[in-house]
């Protein structure tokens, strides 16, 4: 059967529909930029509430003195951190209601802007993994950094404790490597390899 | 204004509707993913909509910023309950067509589902009628690529239709 066949019956198809009547309620769901975009939303949110949750921890705990100097300079550097990260987060929230589907240069612009602030976001994910597991330290269980820095003073610290301590950092650091890896990749690097993958077959 | 602006849209939208409809179906067959997909190029014609130059006909980018949303849309279901008509705003009155009418363009549907998402935006272009230069132009291809691509995608098309009558 021949292709042009159809058409005739393709000139046909379509032709008494209902009228659209009305753009209310209108809201992209499905298209990946719109899942980004969405992501990003959540992703603010929740390092918004992460961030109070932890602040509230902190403040109410009365540290020693010398932790204390350690605690709040961690968060100085996180609350730095913390800026830089909803700077770029907004723009790039923003820059995906931007995108233009009509011009495919659009949409790649908007790839490769992304791929490039989230590589830079997990080199600054992974840089910031030390101070996390201080961070981690400092909150829990009403301020263990405490307990530890007593500890140390009182009895110092053996070899087997600082091999023990050394295992531990090594193991928390790569559980939130390949944490980081996991949330980043479900969150947008599938998505954006989808979009990338659909663009080369275009052009 | 934008009251105004909107009017003058749906006026448009409406007089080139059966562009979404076959598009709508030539990408998916599920009830709900066409409804979905539908949407989402009502939405971002919208959208895009002060960015349309009159300089070009209405359809013309319309079929740009549709095919571009069918290609970049994802669907994340697998739903295969088939259908071949769609619910909500865009509705066809099929019982006017005669049964080997709808069975023919059902065939016709079944064998473009089973191309690629570009090579669909190939086949709808050609039905439309467009030349090569005008597919190579909505594209984004030089002329002699369109050509090629859209020879390579009539050809499986005709395979696959083939196929699906055996």
């Amino acid at each position: 059967m021949n292709i042009d066949e159809f058409k005739q019956d393709w000139d046909q198809e379509g032709q008494q529909l209902t009228p659209v009547s009305t753009l209310e309620k209108l809201k992209s769901k499905s298209s990946p930029l719109a899942k980004i975009r969405r992501n990003i939303l959540m992703e603010m949110l929740l390092m918004l509430t992460a961030v109070i949750i932890i602040a509230w921890a902190i403040y109410t705990h009365d540290y020693q003195p010398m932790t204390r100097v350690v605690v709040w300079a961690t968060c100085l550097i996180g609350a730095i951190n913390m800026g830089l990260y909803y700077v770029q987060a907004f723009k790039m929230y923003n820059q995906g209601r931007k995108v233009d589907l009509s011009e495919p240069k659009s949409v790649l612009k908007y790839i490769f802007n992304f791929k490039l602030s989230l590589a830079m976001y997990k080199v600054y994910n992974y840089s910031l993994m030390p101070f996390a597991l201080i961070m981690g330290l400092a909150v829990g269980r009403g301020g263990t950094i405490d307990h530890l820095y007593s500890a140390y003073l009182e009895h110092g610290v053996s070899n087997g404790n600082l091999a023990l301590f050394f295992l531990g950092f090594v193991a928390f650091n790569l559980l939130l490597y390949l944490m980081v890896n996991a949330v980043m990749k479900s969150l947008y690097s599938k998505h954006l390899d989808n979009l990338e993958e659909i663009m080369d077959d275009i052009i | 204004m934008a009251a105004q602006q909107e009017h003058i849209f749906l006026e448009h939208l409406n007089r080139h509707q059966a562009i979404l409809y076959k598009v709508c179906k030539m990408y998916t067959d599920d009830r709900e993913d066409q409804e979905d997909l539908k949407q989402e190029m009502v939405y971002q014609l919208w959208r895009s909509y002060p960015s349309f130059k009159e300089q070009s006909q209405f359809s013309t980018w319309m079929y740009r910023v549709a095919l571009n949303t069918a290609i970049l849309h994802l669907k994340k279901s697998k739903r295969t309950v088939p259908t071949t008509d769609m619910t909500g705003h865009i509705q066809i009155a099929d019982d006017t067509k005669n049964a080997e009418e709808k069975e023919r363009m059902a065939l016709f549907y079944r064998g473009v589902r089973t191309l690629s998402k570009v090579e669909k935006a190939v086949i709808f272009l050609y039905m439309e009628g467009q030349s090569h230069r005008e597919i190579a132009e909505q594209m984004g291809w030089s002329e002699g690529n369109a050509r090629v691509r859209l020879l390579r995608a009539k050809n499986k098309l005709k395979e696959n239709i083939k196929k699906l009558e055996k």
